[in-house]
């Protein structure tokens, strides 16, 4: 015979009260581990929705960083195009330059110092951005007998305190010619083509498209060389530039800049319908990162709420768990003592015969401990199964978060180091907690007087 | 000497305190099978118990086999016990639970665990001789719910001798016995004294009494006279 012996014959003798110790101790570990579990799935679920919502906010920014980034580079691609098109919309003129002259011929007779196009671009000008010198004067063609507008450009000046850019007129190199749509048509030109012009030899480089302005009956050549053709050495007749692609009436900014920069010059707008065209872009642009700005302001606000309101329910259950958990120990602790202590008082007669078969204290302590560590250890692991089972039942409808965002949860919550600690931790908790409830009972039957129960039975 | 108790008296407390011993002495050697008679509350028991380690008095000496149990600590005492003395109760004490060979064999719980995983065979050997030797050999297993009283005291009594103790006390052992197994159980109480036990027997039976050496009558608490059994 052996005290453990003893022991499983008394719990097989008197299951219920075994069954019931398990019981309130399943109970215990079970709301132990339920708590853990719901708090943790909280947490964990917190973490999959704010994942799941910063996912969202971030493709939606994407998606309007696209349609910015997309509307940004139509409106940068439209200005070219149309500047392209529609030529330079800035003209800077020699002050006492006739601007019906321009308007009637798209001749200019009077010019300015060619120098005035290097001071521009190493000043700080803001309002302009390509700077290109020109000389442009309707000429005869005398080889070919046609009126042309010769224009001679030696290429854009960069700006200095700019980044380069990219030039929207290439500079025709010295030798060739650019022709318009009508000359080449009428005189038949190629690519390629030896030509002479003003007795000087030129090869054909680039033959324009129609565009319906007065580029069709231009030729455009080196500056030099136009400046040479037409004795205007270091001269030129006009600075063209491209308005800066701010929105708005800002021509007499440019103006009042310029004139600071280069007294005695005037400056005239060219082609608005391409500012107005470009303002319309601009306002698309400026729509869509105001759109931006809300998104990311609402993707922010969504954020916020979810974190608000996620909290506030891990913050209820973590209340109800502090109130809840506490009660239920304290209620099963009762139940597990006052066991025992029935236990202990069915039990006089046999502790008394123990005492005097010679079991020491320590010995009728074991009987009863052992018996507590048992059911403890037991109601512990079925405790840590019913707590798991109830934490995964009683999570989604405390929370009502349904099935898919839940999913994977139980693997994710047990593999987490936390709840492992619980899980291992709570059958120790229980058996301490069952061997403590227990530990009066076993001290009074330790302490039983065997003579006061053998002589009162 | 088996036992020496020397002036030992014993009080109740309560609202009545009741005088149990009285300046009691008494003397057992070996071999010895003394009956204590009396009116009920004359304080048999208690000197029953005290004889027997589980009631200590106010006052007085008890020495067993030339040691003072009473000097001992609670667990020394116990030990003392469990390995000199037997006692058989009236109702038997059997553990409920237990079958009959392991009621038999309940003294090993009071050795060490070592001891009792060691001695497991050795144990089951020498129970199973007390139980053939008292007619329970097909009862081993059986719960003593489903005995007799006869066979219940049969067994109480294999536990008491399953130590080999030096002194067997017995309180109205044969009280809930019918005469058959009373006399079964008085005669094995008298085979042990008679190899060298000593027998110390509370009892209101005179044919239990007349089992013993000498009869001890006891009056509020005071031995009135100690006389010898003659048949």
């Amino acid at each position: 015979m052996t005290l453990s012996h003893l022991i499983f014959r008394e719990i097989t003798y008197r299951k219920l009260n075994f069954a019931l110790s398990v019981f309130a101790i399943a109970v215990a570990a079970m709301a132990i581990v339920a708590s853990d579990w719901i708090v943790r799935r909280d947490a964990e679920v917190t973490r999959q929705i704010m994942a799941e919502k910063i996912a969202e906010t971030e493709a939606a920014i994407d998606q309007k960083v696209q349609v910015v980034t997309a509307a940004g580079a139509d409106l940068e691609d439209a200005m070219r195009k149309q500047m392209l098109g529609l030529g330079f919309n800035v003209l800077i003129l020699p002050e006492n330059q006739d601007v019906s002259e321009l308007h009637l011929s798209g001749s200019l007779s009077q010019t300015m110092p060619e120098n005035y196009v290097t001071r521009l671009a190493e000043s700080k000008i803001m309002t302009i951005n390509h700077l290109l010198p020109t000389v442009m004067k309707q000429v005869k063609w005398p080889e070919q007998n046609v009126d042309v507008v010769l224009y001679g450009t030696r290429g854009e000046v960069p700006l200095l305190h700019r980044g380069l850019k990219k030039p929207i007129l290439d500079a025709v190199a010295a030798g060739q010619m650019v022709v318009g749509h009508s000359i080449h048509q009428k005189l038949n030109l190629k690519v390629d083509q030896e030509i002479e012009f003003m007795g000087k030899k030129f090869k054909v480089s680039k033959l324009h498209p129609e565009r319906g302005s007065l580029d069709d009956v231009t030729v455009w050549i080196d500056l030099a060389q136009a400046q040479e053709l037409l004795g205007l050495q270091n001269l030129v007749h006009a600075i063209l530039a491209l308005e800066c692609e701010c929105a708005g009436d800002r021509i007499s900014e440019v103006r009042a800049e310029i004139a600071g920069i280069l007294p005695g010059t005037q400056v005239i707008e060219r082609y608005s319908q391409a500012l107005t065209r470009a303002e319309a872009r601009k306002k698309a642009k400026q729509v869509a990162e105001e759109s931006l700005a809300a998104e990311k302001q609402a993707g922010e606000a969504t954020l916020t709420r979810e974190v608000a309101s996620r909290s506030q329910i891990e913050r209820k259950h973590r209340q109800l768990a502090q109130v809840i958990l506490p009660l239920v120990l304290v209620l099963a602790a009762s139940a597990v003592g006052l066991l025992a202590y029935l236990n202990a008082r069915y039990r006089r007669e046999e502790i008394g015969i123990l005492r005097a078969l010679g079991l020491r204290t320590r010995q009728i302590l074991i009987v009863f401990l052992g018996k507590s560590f048992l059911s403890g250890i037991m109601g512990g692991v079925v405790g840590v199964c019913l707590g798991i089972a109830t934490g995964t039942i009683v999570g989604p409808l405390l929370d009502g978060i349904d099935t898919s965002i839940g999913a994977g949860l139980t693997q994710q919550i047990i593999g987490s180091s936390g709840f492992l600690i619980t899980l291992l931790a709570t059958p120790l908790l229980a058996v301490v907690l069952s061997m403590l409830a227990s530990w009066i009972a076993a001290a009074t039957a330790a302490s039983q007087d065997a003579a006061v129960v053998l002589q009162g039975e | 000497m088996f036992m020496k108790i020397d002036n030992i008296s014993k009080t109740y407390s309560g609202e009545r305190p009741v005088r149990a011993l009285v300046d009691v002495s008494l003397e057992m050697q070996a071999g010895q099978f003394i009956a204590i008679r009396g009116p009920s509350g004359c304080g048999k028991s208690t000197l029953l118990l005290t004889a027997g380690t589980l009631l200590a008095p106010d006052s007085g000496d008890v020495s067993l086999f030339g040691e003072q149990p009473y000097k001992m600590n609670g667990d020394e005492r116990a030990k003392f016990r469990g390995q000199h003395l037997g006692f058989v109760f009236q109702q038997f004490h059997l553990v409920p639970y237990l079958s009959v060979i392991e009621n038999v064999m309940a003294p090993t719980l009071a050795t060490d665990s070592a001891t009792q995983a060691a001695n497991l065979n050795t144990a089951r050997v020498r129970a199973s001789e007390l139980l053939d030797r008292f007619g329970l050999g097909d009862r081993a297993h059986h719960t003593p719910a489903k005995l007799s009283s006869g066979e219940r005291q049969r067994c109480a009594l294999a536990r008491a001798l399953f130590n080999q103790p030096k002194l067997l006390l017995a309180d109205e052992p044969t009280g809930n016995l019918d005469p058959d197994n009373a006399t079964i159980v008085l005669e094995a109480m008298r085979r042990f004294a008679d190899d060298g036990g000593a027998v110390l027997l509370v009892t209101h039976d005179d044919r239990a009494a007349a089992f013993a050496d000498s009869i001890l009558w006891m009056n509020q608490g005071v031995i009135s006279q100690l006389e010898p059994v003659t048949l």
